[in-house]
């Protein structure tokens, strides 16, 4: 096995289903009466009309990694108010995927004169399989 | 307050800094700055372009070259170590400014670390240098008899591919004389051929070219060699050696050129050479393309190996 | 009646070596309450990084130009991670070796950059002159001074010879004086005192809440240094190490943990030296990466996050990068209001903003 002491330990752990959007609050809520820090909100794109929302915390010397699971279009519980360092991971989030927190302004990282919309999603990118079945019949 | 004992300190004893350019600056031997390929020792395989991280280099196999784009090339080295026959070298060098992205161009017909620079002309800035950059020159057609052997080099009189220098310095039409200079007197010649990007023969630039564009009045050349009166006349002189340095040296070569093919006899370039009071005459493969020099120097060297051998007999 | 007025501070700004826009509301030389702007530099990297991965060793070396070791650091900790490599002791603390002379020249290049800013100009030319020694050693190691080149999955690219670590720990020998000497100066002299401490406070409560990493958090008592969790060659038996802490949360603190760590720096690469062993400097790596990692290194300003997640071919499938400067940046909301205007300077250099790390 490779890696520090808590990645192996992390390895080792069965691996958690990921959880729907409404658990976001509660969890969060948890980690901030343990009084973990905040290290970083990932947004991965699922290329199913899906995204994963990775909310990791360093705790006790470990790090943890929430795992939410939420569909386009619904707008997602902000931790803004436990956490005030999540704003910027939100508003990019916002910024390059397009997703939406209750309470967050986007526009950190573009501007909105610059015309991209939401770069790092799958269908947004020329050369990946989602993005040419959204062009159509012309990619066979 | 040791501030203060710093400060005083500092002011009675040398800068910290180097003063360039006065001093030159001295690479570690390990840096990573320019890559270099010794084609001789090349044998197409491809690693090198496939590993590139920013694709800067081309290779193009049939013409036999490499190219490498100054301005992608990060100088990371993974060519240098990917390469099987250790053709690809490192060298310590900053890069020079230019006027436009360089690809340098290494061909098989060249001395081995000796490369043409082929600078992307203005209007092409835009598009990037790859593929694109690469002549489309036709294929050497495949039934040029390969088997035959050239004839055996006997006597003074042989053909010219036995006697002329097969790895050539040249120039470009856009490079100016000031590049002219440097590799002349960097390789002790005292001529070279311009050469398009297919190696066809535009025309030699010579010093004699050279000091004659930079000279004045009926002295012409010798005009540069007067000593220095501290008048005007130094600062003109100074003005016109600027301008011609300046130049593309399509501006100061002399052509058409008359050149010669590999199997002309020696004598026939002889005797060109003493009718046109040439130094030297670029000789030319079947297809047209330059493959050779014959200089002064080399008629030298053969008369000389011929009497050797003839009094060893 | 006191008027309140906007002052840009920023995005060009003679003190910030990069751009980042600051709207200072001020009163009568007071300020009280900014507004930060960040975005200029953004480069699309995350995206960039997504189509090969053997390409993104040298891309995320050029995520920034400070930090560049430790980018590539994360990046290749992840790829090995997937691939389940164990790599060999010796390029782990090659590794060791190398962050911990990136990590001087970070921190003396920031330290001179605070002098700069309060118009010190000796001290920053000092700083900087001791910073020279390093960058000359760096090149001779490496070939570069700023982006080394030396990482690649599986190890280390060439291995570092008998020479050259004698180079390493000669160098360090004639720069520990020096170093002394600085030290003396930033702890003791009266200008810089005056104009740091008590500046731009940073409460714990603050730090933790805004989740503030690296020299920011651990001068105001929040002991997070990634390299307790014993990545690359701090795990290795035999290297010991303490965070370097303190506890006021001003700038003097700041400035105070980077000049101890630069101490601390020249330890660990003296006992890293002292480990090495003969022995190959990388294992072969095939294949495309497939699965997920999540990597952690810490950079000069603190830490800094990799998640990488891949599906077996060449392309990555995501690659976030979350850099120190990015959540310590807020910390200024906090930090900023109720000083004078001469002090947002002092202050947004003590965190030692990398924007572009931030932006990417």
């Amino acid at each position: 096995m490779t890696g520090t002491a808590e990645q192996q330990a992390a390895s080792a752990r069965p691996k958690p289903a990921p959880m729907p959007a409404s658990e976001i609050r509660p969890k969060v809520m948890k980690m901030s009466r343990a009084s973990a820090q905040l290290v970083a909100i990932v947004a991965v794109d699922l290329a199913d009309g899906n995204f994963e929302l990775i909310y990791s915390f360093f705790s006790r010397s470990e790090l943890i990694n929430l795992r939410f699971t939420v569909p386009d279009g619904v707008e997602i519980d902000s931790i803004s108010d436990m956490f005030p360092g999540a704003v910027n991971f939100e508003r990019e989030i916002i910024d390059l995927f397009g997703l939406r927190f209750k309470g967050i302004p986007g526009w950190l990282m573009l501007t909105p004169e610059s015309g991209i919309v939401a770069p790092l999603r799958k269908s947004s990118n020329p050369s990946t399989p989602a993005s040419r079945e959204k062009q159509g019949a012309n990619h066979g | 307050m040791s501030m203060m004992r710093t400060a005083l300190k500092n002011l009675v004893s040398k800068p910290a800094t180097r003063k360039y350019p006065a001093e030159p600056v001295v690479l570690p031997e390990g840096e990573r700055g320019r890559v270099v390929y010794d084609m001789s020792k090349c044998i197409f395989c491809g690693l090198c372009e496939k590993r590139c991280p920013t694709n800067a280099i081309t290779m193009d196999k049939p013409n036999k070259r490499q190219s490498v784009s100054r301005a992608k090339c990060i100088a990371c080295g993974v060519c240098v170590e990917s390469c099987p026959t250790d053709a690809i070298q490192m060298r310590p060098e900053y890069s020079p400014p230019a006027t436009a992205p360089e690809v340098h161009v290494y061909d098989a017909k060249l001395t081995p670390h000796q490369f043409t620079v082929a600078s992307l002309p203005p209007f092409e800035r835009a598009k990037v240098a790859g593929p694109e950059l690469m002549p489309t020159v036709p294929a050497v057609p495949s039934e040029e008899p390969k088997k035959e052997k050239p004839p055996v080099c006997e006597g003074l009189d042989g053909p010219a591919r036995c006697v002329m220098s097969s790895r050539v310095l040249t120039l470009f039409e856009d490079d100016t004389v000031r590049k002219a200079v440097q590799v002349m007197v960097a390789n002790h010649v005292d001529g070279l051929p311009v050469v398009d990007i297919n190696l066809k023969v535009l025309g030699i630039v010579t010093g004699t070219d050279i000091a004659r564009d930079a000279g004045r009045g009926k002295e012409g050349i010798l005009s540069l060699l007067f000593p220095r009166t501290g008048k005007k006349e130094d600062k003109d002189r100074d003005e016109r050696l600027r301008v011609t340095m300046g130049k593309p040296v399509r501006e100061i070569m002399s052509s058409p050129v008359i050149t010669a093919s590999e199997d002309t006899p020696l004598s026939e370039i002889a005797a060109l050479m003493d009718k046109n009071r040439f130094n030297r005459v670029p000789i030319l493969d079947s297809a047209g393309r330059l493959s050779g020099i014959i200089a002064r120097g080399d008629i030298m060297r053969a008369i000389a190996k011929s009497i050797e051998k003839s009094e060893r007999m | 009646m006191v008027s309140l007025s906007v002052t840009p501070f920023g995005p060009q700004h003679p003190s910030l070596l990069e751009p980042i826009h600051l709207k200072l509301k001020v009163e009568e030389e007071k300020v009280v309450g900014v507004d930060i702007v960040i975005g200029y530099n953004h480069r699309g990297l995350e995206r960039a990084m997504e189509l090969d991965f053997k390409r993104n060793i040298y891309l995320s070396e050029r995520v920034c130009g400070i930090c560049s070791f430790q980018h590539s650091t994360a990046y290749c900790q992840a790829i090995e991670q997937m691939a389940g490599l164990e790599i060999p002791t010796r390029a782990k603390l090659i590794r060791t070796i190398m962050i911990e002379l990136q990590r001087m020249t970070s921190h003396l290049l920031t330290l001179g950059h605070i002098a700069e800013v309060m118009g010190y100009e000796n001290l920053f030319m000092q700083t900087w002159r001791e910073r020279e020694s390093v960058m000359a050693l760096i090149d001779r190691i490496a070939g570069n001074r700023v982006h080394y080149s030396m990482n690649t999955i599986g190890g280390i690219r060439k291995d570092v010879g008998y020479d050259t670590t004698k180079d390493i720990e000669i160098t360090l020998m004639q720069l520990l004086p020096k170093l002394e000497e600085i030290r003396g100066v930033f702890a003791k002299d009266s200008t810089f005192r005056k104009r740091t401490v008590g500046v731009g406070v940073l409460s714990r409560s603050a730090a933790v809440k805004y989740g503030a990493v690296g020299p920011t958090a651990r001068a105001s008592d929040v002991p997070y240094d990634v390299r307790l969790s014993s990545y690359a060659g701090y795990g290795v038996e035999g290297i010991r190490f303490r965070p370097v802490h303190r506890d006021d949360g001003d700038s003097y603190s700041r400035s105070m943990v980077r000049v101890e760590e630069l101490f601390q720096s020249v330890d660990l690469i003296q006992q890293s030296i002292g480990l090495l062993r003969d022995e190959p400097v990388n294992v072969p790596f095939r294949g495309n990466p497939s699965g997920e990692a999540f990597s952690r290194v810490e950079a000069p300003r603190g830490e800094l996050f990799y998640y990488v997640k891949a599906k077996g071919e060449v392309r990555l499938d995501r690659v976030k990068i979350r850099t120190p400067t990015f959540v310590n940046v807020q910390c200024l909301a906090e930090m900023i209001p109720n000083c004078q205007l001469a002090d947002v300077p002092v202050i947004t250099t003590s965190i030692d903003p990398c924007i572009c790390c931030t932006d990417r």
